[in-house]
């Protein structure tokens, strides 16, 4: 058996605290460099998810990577594939590059018009791999004067630039350019990990921004067309609606029978269409934010009772009953009248009958806790809980709705819950599922 | 703040990541250091390279070999911008 004397004993112990401290620094450098690299990436997500706007995006992102990496400068380029040009995005400079950017008095145009003429971007763009120099002017090779850059390169005591291909779903959209003061080998773990993770987060968040703006810009053309040709048929069937309206009260003379018939045929096609353009341009013009309500102190019942009374024809040719209940006294609120009852309430009620074949409806109109409900109960074909997720959508009807109603749009729904939101109520739906008939229900702040 | 105050800092912020507030109780021992609210320090001798090397030499000595390595990275950026002579002797 060894025995140990006192002193051994102690440097024994002693040495052995000394290595598992060196060994936990070494685990906890690790864990900081991984923390570093982390909260860098938290940063940019949180750009990403904040920010749609692809020039304010680019910018938050240089500026995110210039301060946390201290490098000298960080742009991105976004590439134009049809000419080979490259604009500048967004880039974040450091004070006495800046300053000396300033002092050149040479544009800041930095854009580069075509690759082709540059070896060291050509190179990025064909290997579709990233590349260092020691040579800032290679970026702007035959754009802006060497001297110049020189200058810049020498204020900022740039070392190394690099470039990175912006790569999505194998097709380069951008490139990113690192400068710093310090040659590319001397890239510390933290920011090769760093950049090695963040090339890539840039790149979707820039694709994502494009895409929105591409998204933004097709509703925006689809809108004006959607305005356009509805006005255009408006006109147009307003036209056929005056004469069809003219032969069937005389205007023109006696006509047979047989012309009578297709008249009013045609002149209750007319105004379905008529109905159907004026929905969507509703649609369109409460989307754009352009409808302006005529907020004024009104009653509800009168609107409920006119909406029912235009539906009684459409319901005894049914055989169906409309049961309605209103509670005593008025329903004073506050609001558009004619877009509550000439659209919301009408719409709802046009609804049940339509979507019901057969059975009954029950309307009602209570108070409630200083609050207007009105329902429409049918006993139609009900509503699967997948519609209910588009029921009050744009152009959101129900996948069988066609079938029980051949004109449906699928916008009366759509603008009954924007005339609701702006008026600070609420609008929705219960059903127990297909063949089981539906309420909708629409709560309305009741005048005190 | 001058070159060296701000490799200082760096260092000892640097190193607060890896072993906490610590790192400016320890900084704060180091003759010539003065530590500003755990947030900065400003260095107060008429060598200010050596009172690096010390701080250096400090960490080294409690944590070994890779505490320097940690403070060489944590100032390439800073120590880049210096003439080969004004740089710390721990940190060439």
């Amino acid at each position: 058996m060894r025995f140990f004397g006192k002193k051994a004993a102690t440097d024994l112990a002693s040495s052995t605290i000394t290595s598992v401290t060196e060994s936990l620094y070494k685990q906890n450098s690790e864990l900081a460099v991984r923390n570093k690299t982390l909260s860098l990436l938290r940063q940019l997500y949180q750009i990403s998810i904040q920010t749609i706007e692809p020039e304010s995006l680019g910018k938050k992102i240089v500026d995110t990577v210039r301060s946390s990496l201290e490098f000298e400068l960080v742009g991105i380029f976004t590439i134009n594939s049809t000419d080979k040009k490259l604009t500048p995005l967004s880039f974040a400079f450091s004070d006495r590059l800046r300053e000396a950017m300033s002092k050149s008095g040479e544009s800041t145009n930095l854009g580069v018009s075509d690759i082709a003429d540059n070896e060291f971007l050509l190179s990025i763009f064909t290997e579709k791999k990233s590349r260092h120099t020691e040579k800032l002017d290679h970026i702007w090779t035959g754009v802006i004067p060497k001297e110049t850059v020189a200058a810049w390169t020498e204020a900022a005591h740039i070392k190394t630039t690099a470039g990175y291909p912006l790569i999505i779903n194998g097709e380069i959209m951008g490139l990113l350019i690192l400068s710093l003061n310090r040659e590319y080998d001397s890239l510390t773990k933290f920011e090769q990990e760093s950049i090695a993770s963040f090339v890539d987060v840039v790149a979707i968040a820039l694709d994502k921004a494009y895409l929105y703006q591409e998204l933004a810009a097709s509703n925006n053309r689809q809108e004006g067309l959607i305005h356009f040709i509805s006005h255009e048929i408006k006109g147009f069937l307003a036209k056929n609606e005056a004469a069809f309206a003219g032969i069937l009260e005389g205007d023109y003379g006696d006509v047979s029978a047989e012309a009578k018939e297709l008249s009013e045929i045609a002149l209750a096609d007319t105004r379905k269409g008529v109905t159907t353009v004026m929905d969507i341009l509703s649609a369109s013009n409460l989307k754009k934010g352009t409808i302006k309500f005529d907020m004024k102190p009104f009653d509800l019942k009168p609107a409920v009772l006119d909406a029912v009374k235009d539906q009684l024809d459409a319901a005894a040719h049914k055989s169906m009953a409309l049961n309605v209940h209103i509670d005593d006294g008025a329903f004073m609120m506050s609001g558009d009248e004619k877009e509550i009852g000439g659209h919301v309430i009408r719409n709802l009620i046009d609804n049940a009958v339509k979507y019901t074949p057969k059975g009954s409806i029950d309307i009602s109109l209570v108070k409630q806790d200083g609050k207007i409900i009105f329902a429409v109960k049918d006993s139609g074909i009900g509503i699967t809980d997948e519609d209910k997720k588009h029921l009050f959508t744009e152009g959101g009807r129900g996948k069988d709705s066609i079938k029980t109603n051949v004109n449906s749009t699928g916008y009366g729904l759509f603008i009954a819950k924007q005339v609701i939101d702006a008026h600070k109520g609420r609008i929705w739906a219960e059903s127990e599922g297909p063949g089981k008939g539906s309420t909708f229900y629409v709560e309305l702040e009741m005048m005190k | 703040m001058n070159k060296l105050d701000q490799i200082a800092t760096k260092i000892i912020q640097e190193q607060e990541l890896i072993i906490g507030p610590i790192a400016w109780e320890e900084a704060g021992e180091v003759k010539g250091i003065h530590v500003h609210d755990r947030n900065s320090v400003s260095i107060e001798s008429d060598n200010s390279g050596t009172v690096v090397d010390d701080l250096v030499g400090k960490y080294e000595h409690l944590f070994g070999r890779a505490s320097r390595e940690v403070c060489r990275d944590a100032v390439a950026g800073l120590i880049a911008d210096l003439l080969p002579a004004e740089i710390p002797l721990s940190l060439r």
